[in-house]
């Protein structure tokens, strides 16, 4: 990637909310490629992205952030290494409706351990207004578990406040510093 | 060597207070102010306090006005009275805002005086003398009070410099409502049964119910009233609780008829919690004792302050006292005590130092290469809000 070109990476599980979070902050309409899913996740969503979303924050003067999706299918894993180069932190998102988080968890975790490892995640957990179970502080104790101690806050991936905090923390994260 | 000579104490004299309050003043100055001040009677005193509560206190005010037009004067009340010339504490009174206010109208007195002198008067004018101009003076001001505004809480300053342990204003939140509502809400948590927790308002009730088992709160006042009960120390709040069976419970919950807001549970301890700090640090906290956050607390649902997020970086990243992370991030001390009390209310906070052997060290926060870029990010995403 050039100089003035960096992104940040959000990935979860199908239906999580990646690409809604993205157009929330995004300064284009969010490009993804969808395709009628021939497979089991069609039965979750009528749309499954099969390829990387694509959002933009324009900074001025040339400066730009990539934001991008992961594709949300396992069969895509091979392509997050690729996304994950020159990236400058991961947003995670669980989705608290589905059977088993804790599991979509433990596999996003471990498919960038490595990138989590050098850089900072956050974890965004949707669709908890119905789904109150389990609780943030379930994640963090699970998180524990896996040595991992990252902030985890409650999300609506439509309310742009909330992706905008979600990226602050991020920031923040990384560097304490900003704003002295 | 010879001792350098300590400053004689500012001369405080007391219009409107009963006898009980000028000697728990009087205790106040000799403790916590360390003999900074002293009472003294009408004649002989270089400053002013006004109880604009009293019942005749704007006579009083009037009658001190006229007969000592040149002594600045602290007044103290419930509500700002907007009198010239004079600097504002509100009440409860924060014994260290009490004392920096004298000594602002304290110097402010001594500046009308040195300018007496420089103009060739003998004594002090006999009307009030104009202050010299300076941006950060107004003619009336407030002595380091909360504001009014929900939207966004900003925490009192407390100046770092200014800091020694012995003046940094306590407060135990069992002796406001913080204390009783958490006990209450505790109680039923444990019960898995509903708690009403009704509070007197201007002569009316109004209740606070909490259901543990949903985890809401349900809140018949107002959050500007709300914010100033939690200053008001609970003995002087008419209060009861009781415990709701459920057909009470859904009566409660979805009775129409009253407005109230709702929130979780750890939405509302969070901010009961901030408003009762106001700036202020617990009791048996010591500022420079290191503490931890356990983990984020859940911020895009609480009542965020300027500067939560980046105090959370720092205590989640490594164990800190509220005085360095104070001075480190270079924000007040006071938003590092508000933050402290909300996280420890809800559970999120660690003292390290206990049965250590040696305390743990503190290492710099790196900063980011990209610390210019993330500053943009920031200040897109901040820019449009």
């Amino acid at each position: 990637m050039s100089g003035n070109n960096h992104k940040i990476i959000f990935t979860g599980p199908v239906g999580a909310g990646k690409t809604t979070a993205i157009s929330a902050i995004s300064d284009i309409p969010v490009l993804k490629t969808d395709e009628n899913a021939q497979d089991m996740t069609k039965k979750r969503k009528q749309t499954t992205t099969v390829a990387m979303d694509y959002g933009l924050l324009n900074l001025g003067d040339g400066e730009r952030i990539h934001l991008y999706g992961t594709p949300g299918q396992e069969r895509f894993d091979f392509m997050w290494e690729i996304l994950t180069q020159g990236g400058l932190g991961l947003i995670l998102l669980l989705d608290n409706s589905r059977p088993d988080p804790f599991k979509d968890m433990q596999f996003f975790v471990n498919s960038f351990s490595d990138f989590i490892s050098d850089k900072k995640m956050v974890v965004g957990i949707t669709h908890m207004e119905n789904n109150p179970a389990p609780t943030i502080e379930t994640y963090h104790h699970h998180l524990k578990k896996h040595d991992i101690k990252a902030p985890v806050l409650e999300v609506d991936a439509r309310k742009k406040e909330d992706i905008e905090t979600l990226l602050k923390v991020l920031l923040y994260s990384l560097d304490p510093w900003l704003g002295k | 060597m010879p001792k350098q000579k300590k400053a004689d104490p500012i001369r405080v004299t007391t219009t409107g207070l009963d006898k009980r309050s000028q000697e728990v003043l009087r205790m106040a100055f000799s403790s916590a102010g360390k003999g900074a001040c002293i009472l003294v009677d009408e004649a002989s005193a270089e400053v002013g306090i006004c109880n604009m509560d009293a019942s005749n206190a704007r006579t009083l005010w009037q009658q001190n006005s006229t007969r000592y037009p040149e002594r600045p004067m602290v007044v103290i009340s419930v509500n700002d009275p907007l009198l010239e010339n004079s600097i504002y504490v509100s009440k409860p009174i924060n014994i260290v805002l009490l004392l920096n206010a004298i000594k602002q109208a304290h110097a402010v007195g001594c500046i009308n005086q040195a300018e007496a002198i420089a103009t060739g008067t003998t004594k002090p004018a006999s009307t009030q003398q104009s202050r010299p101009s300076d941006n950060s003076k107004p003619s009336h001001r407030r002595a380091g009070s909360p504001p009014s505004s929900t939207e966004e809480f900003k925490i009192p300053d407390i100046k770092l410099s200014e800091i020694k342990e012995e003046v940094v204003s306590y407060y135990s939140p069992g002796e406001f409502l913080q204390g009783k509502l958490h006990d209450a809400f505790n109680f039923a948590h444990e019960k898995e049964v509903a708690t009403q927790f009704s509070i007197k308002v201007d002569g009316e009730w109004k209740n606070i119910t909490a259901d543990p088992v949903h985890k809401k709160v349900f809140s018949e006042i107002e959050d500007d009233e709300l914010k100033k009960l939690c200053t008001t120390p609970i003995f002087c709040i008419e209060t009861k609780s009781s415990f709701l069976n459920k057909k009470e419970t859904q009566y409660e919950l979805y009775r129409n008829d009253k407005p109230h807001s709702e929130s979780s549970i750890d939405q509302f301890l969070w901010k009961i919690a901030l408003w009762t700090s106001s700036g202020r640090m617990q009791k048996g906290i010591n500022p420079s004792s290191p503490i931890q956050l356990k983990h984020w607390p859940n911020l895009t649902r609480l009542q965020q302050s300027p500067n939560d997020i980046r105090i959370a970086a720092l205590l989640s990243e490594q164990p800190s006292a509220p005085a360095l992370v104070a001075k480190v991030l270079g924000i007040p001390l006071g938003e590092v005590f508000s933050f402290y009390a909300a996280s420890h209310t809800l559970g999120l906070v660690r003292s390290v130092t206990k049965n250590r052997a040696r305390p743990p060290s503190f290492n710099l926060p790196q900063k980011s290469r990209h610390h210019s870029l993330f500053g943009k990010i920031l200040q897109k995403i901040s820019g449009a809000n």
